[in-house]
């Protein structure tokens, strides 16, 4: 079953929730567009929790 | 909010900007941004200019801005973080979560030592304390910020300062 991973922003306005493929571009472009940053794939699998599988 | 068992996404680095959006509601200043009513992070590349990252940011996220100035700095957060504030219109970001800023005490630093603690109302306090000295000083910041940021600044003025006018 797909693993269902949720990122949270520490700037508390930013939650997501799906599979790492979904999760991936939207916490790259909410890092990118609103705190200046560059988010590796890595990155991001390793700030995410799974919620569900 | 991130916490122990999600570490989340957070801003870090050797140079972050903290950014204090403001707009004047009547003749009170707020506090607001895109991530609520609270201090923005953004990350400033090695080859970035923190002035120009904060401006584009502030004008992509929220809207033109009418001032963004650098205001302090201090270690913070695991690097240094420079302090901005951005002058927004009302009318860009009323829809905005946004609380009234409230006077506070500076943070007072030792002859040659930083202060043990900052709050992030004692750096914006600052920040609202150099911008009424900008008005005074700065002709473009004056031109910017006549009217009622002006009159609101004017509180913010030193007692010595403002004698002398």
């Amino acid at each position: 079953m797909t693993e269902i991973r949720e990122v949270t922003c520490a700037c508390g306005a930013f939650q997501v929730r799906g599979t790492l493929d979904e999760v991936l571009p939207l916490v790259q472009a909410h890092g990118r567009d609103v705190h200046n940053m560059d988010v590796t794939a890595d990155q991001v699998l390793a700030m995410s929790v799974v919620v569900t599988s | 909010m991130a916490n122990s068992t999600n570490p989340g996404l957070d801003v870090d680095g050797a140079v972050q900007a903290e950014v204090f959006v403001l707009w004047l509601d009547d003749a009170t200043p707020r506090l607001t941004g895109p991530c609520g009513a609270e201090p923005w992070y953004l990350e400033i590349g090695a080859q970035q200019d923190p002035l120009d990252v904060v401006a584009a940011a502030t004008r992509r996220v929220v809207g033109e801005p009418v001032v963004v100035h650098s205001t302090s700095w201090r270690t913070d957060r695991g690097g240094v973080v420079l302090s901005f504030v951005a002058v927004i219109d009302a009318a860009v970001v009323r829809s905005l979560a946004a609380i009234p800023v409230e006077r506070r005490d500076l943070a007072r630093s030792g002859a040659t030592t930083a202060p043990e603690s900052i709050a992030y109302q004692q750096v914006l306090e600052h920040g609202l304390r150099h911008l009424a000295w900008l008005v005074q000083d700065d002709e473009l910041v004056a031109e910017r910020l006549s009217g009622g940021w002006s009159a609101v600044l004017a509180g913010y003025l030193p007692e010595p300062f403002r004698n002398l006018h």
